[in-house]
């Protein structure tokens, strides 16, 4: 048996040594139109601002914890623990994503494709170390996010299209939102299987998969983050999860890239991996 | 040198989400009309929002890739414009010799600046008060770049980076972007594998011409890597009606193993510049 205590640190230091160069230079040229507090520091408690149609405005930084991310207990973040404040019951896996899980723990996490430079995944994009800054425009809402295996973005469009028919799936889905008064609402279709929700859980999803994630700004320092996990193929019903992102204020993202990859990768595999079995059609999950 | 970049491809370009952008000024049978007069934002300023390609790349139906500025970013200019250091011809015949498998772009790094305007896929440029961002489809990655158009200047750069630091601003109905904080080993085309030094200063100049066209002129001004600054002209085509897609280096793990021929020994790391002490 190992303890998970291990199992987390030795993924927070697989996951980390992607990471090396990372919060070392954090530009710090003050963040245009933060309210000040006499003393000149943010006013983080000041109303949450508002577009010029009234909506809330939700661009800036954002990160789970301070400092990008670094400044919370492993055991308090999302990345790791997508379901952390569930109930196992609440997350019941259908057999299919229950073996998926078991031979990524099996395999001591190595298959995480976060792990090889390939995109986090959603929602776990938004919980890595890094965090991601929002900018709104007319008809797409973009998501700059740094994270350890690079600077990468997702596009959500908020010009009324509806969701395609995917030919191609992907890691990062496609988004489109809606404001459901002043809640912002983003649903993503279109994924591809091998995605992990969280990284010690290892939470499998499947092409089935679709996220809600609703992004509700309490004041001008606080977002409230609802994602909603509905993925007949993998869960026997839809969970939720809710975290709080704090904003980074008065920084910036910092660009890295995989550079040691080469290195990383060559010692972090055991042996080829048994390619996971592809996610069953739908009728043998249950239904929507 | 191109199969080994478009190795890395073979998963995208099958599908292209065709919704119609909204915005767009229309003829009367529905088609984009391209040579409306370039739109303007609230603020008078040329609005350059949109998704913009140069030509050949690799989504030209035609052969025209392997002439592209991806290839060679001075094939419009002659030798003596571009005239390299002592230390740049030495790297760059390094990688010509080893017959470029030492690319980053080849190892899913990003392809660098100025190259990432060329480098495969288009590019959308979104606008904000405070910042301009370019959303770049590449061969290894959805990657951005920020521009900041806040006021704030150049910053002092401790960790120089692939893509460095940009910031933007308007000289009449152009955007003017500055790039500098950029780290040795980038390279700014792939054919000609042509070197820049860390001391490299880039200037982005932004023009949009019309609806359908936007002229995008480059200078390269890097004391440590050419003789003297260089600047030569793309011009860039709106594409109208389509979307980025996603592109990540899924094939890296396999292709990363076969392409190195040998340890790459190390290229020696630029030169100090007499203005930078010792």
């Amino acid at each position: 048996m190992r303890s998970a205590t291990l199992i987390v640190s030795l993924l927070a230091a697989a996951v980390m040594s992607l990471s090396v160069d990372l919060g070392a230079q954090w530009p710090n040229y003050p963040t245009p139109g933060i309210p000040r507090l006499p003393d000149g520091k943010p006013n983080l408690s000041a109303p949450a601002p508002r577009a010029p149609d009234g909506r809330p405005d939700l661009s800036g930084v954002w990160a789970e914890c301070e400092g990008g991310g670094t400044r919370c207990p492993s055991s308090e973040r999302h990345f790791f623990n997508l379901a952390k404040d569930l109930k196992p019951a609440d997350v019941l896996m259908t057999p299919w994503a229950a073996a998926v899980q078991a031979q990524r723990e099996q395999r001591e996490h190595v298959d995480d494709p976060f792990g090889y430079c390939l995109p986090p995944g959603v929602p776990r994009i938004n919980f890595v170390i890094g965090g991601f800054k929002i900018l709104v425009t007319p008809h797409v809402t973009a998501f700059l996010h740094e994270t350890a295996a690079g600077l990468m973005f997702r596009q959500v469009f908020t010009d009324g299209r509806p969701h395609p028919v995917v030919s191609e799936p992907t890691w990062l889905g496609y988004s489109i939102g809606r404001w459901d008064a002043d809640t912002f609402i983003v649903e993503t279709t279109g994924f591809r299987d091998r995605g992990w929700l969280d990284t010690e859980k290892g939470h499998p999803h499947s092409d089935a998969l679709r996220v809600a994630e609703r992004f509700r700004r309490i004041d001008v320092g606080h977002m409230e983050l609802a994602v909603t996990i509905d993925d007949p193929k993998a869960y026997v019903k839809p969970w939720s999860a809710r975290a709080m992102l704090s904003l980074q204020p008065d920084t910036e993202l910092l660009e890295s890239f995989c550079d040691n990859h080469d290195k990383t990768m060559e010692h972090r595999r055991i042996d080829p991996a048994p390619p996971e079995p592809p996610s069953p059609p739908v009728s043998e999950g249950r239904s929507r | 040198m191109g199969a080994v970049v478009v190795l890395l491809s073979s998963v995208t370009y099958a599908q292209w989400l065709t919704y119609p952008t909204p915005g767009v000024p229309r003829l009367p049978d529905g088609k984009p009309d391209l040579s409306a007069p370039a739109p303007r934002a609230a603020d008078g300023r040329p609005d350059l929002s949109g998704i913009w390609a140069a030509e050949c790349t690799i989504y030209g139906r035609d052969a025209c890739f392997t002439r592209s500025l991806f290839f060679d970013l001075a094939k419009d200019l002659k030798p003596e414009e571009v005239r390299m250091t002592p230390w740049a011809a030495q790297i760059q015949a390094q990688r010509e010799g080893r017959n470029h498998v030492d690319d980053p772009y080849g190892y899913c790094l990003p392809p660098g600046m100025p190259r990432i305007n060329f480098g495969g896929g288009p590019f959308r440029i979104l606008r904000t008060p405070q910042v301009t961002a370019f959303l770049h489809e590449t061969l290894v990655g959805m990657i951005f770049r920020q521009v900041f158009t806040d006021g704030r200047p150049l910053p002092v750069v401790a960790e120089p980076t692939w893509l460095g630091y940009s910031i933007g601003r308007w000289d009449g109905d152009t955007l003017v972007v500055e790039t500098t904080g950029f780290r040795d080993r980038g390279w700014l085309d792939t054919s000609k594998a042509r070197p820049h030094s860390d001391a490299l200063r880039v200037t982005e100049r932004f023009r949009r011409v019309n609806f359908g066209r936007m002229d995008l002129t480059i200078t390269i001004d890097d004391p440590k890597a050419y003789l003297k600054p260089w600047t030569m002209t793309a011009p860039l085509a709106l594409l109208p009606d389509t979307e980025l897609i996603e592109a990540f280096c899924d094939s890296h793990e396999k292709t990363m193993g076969r392409r190195r021929i040998d340890p790459a020994p190390p290229e020696p790391p630029s030169p100090r510049l007499a203005s930078e002490g010792r």
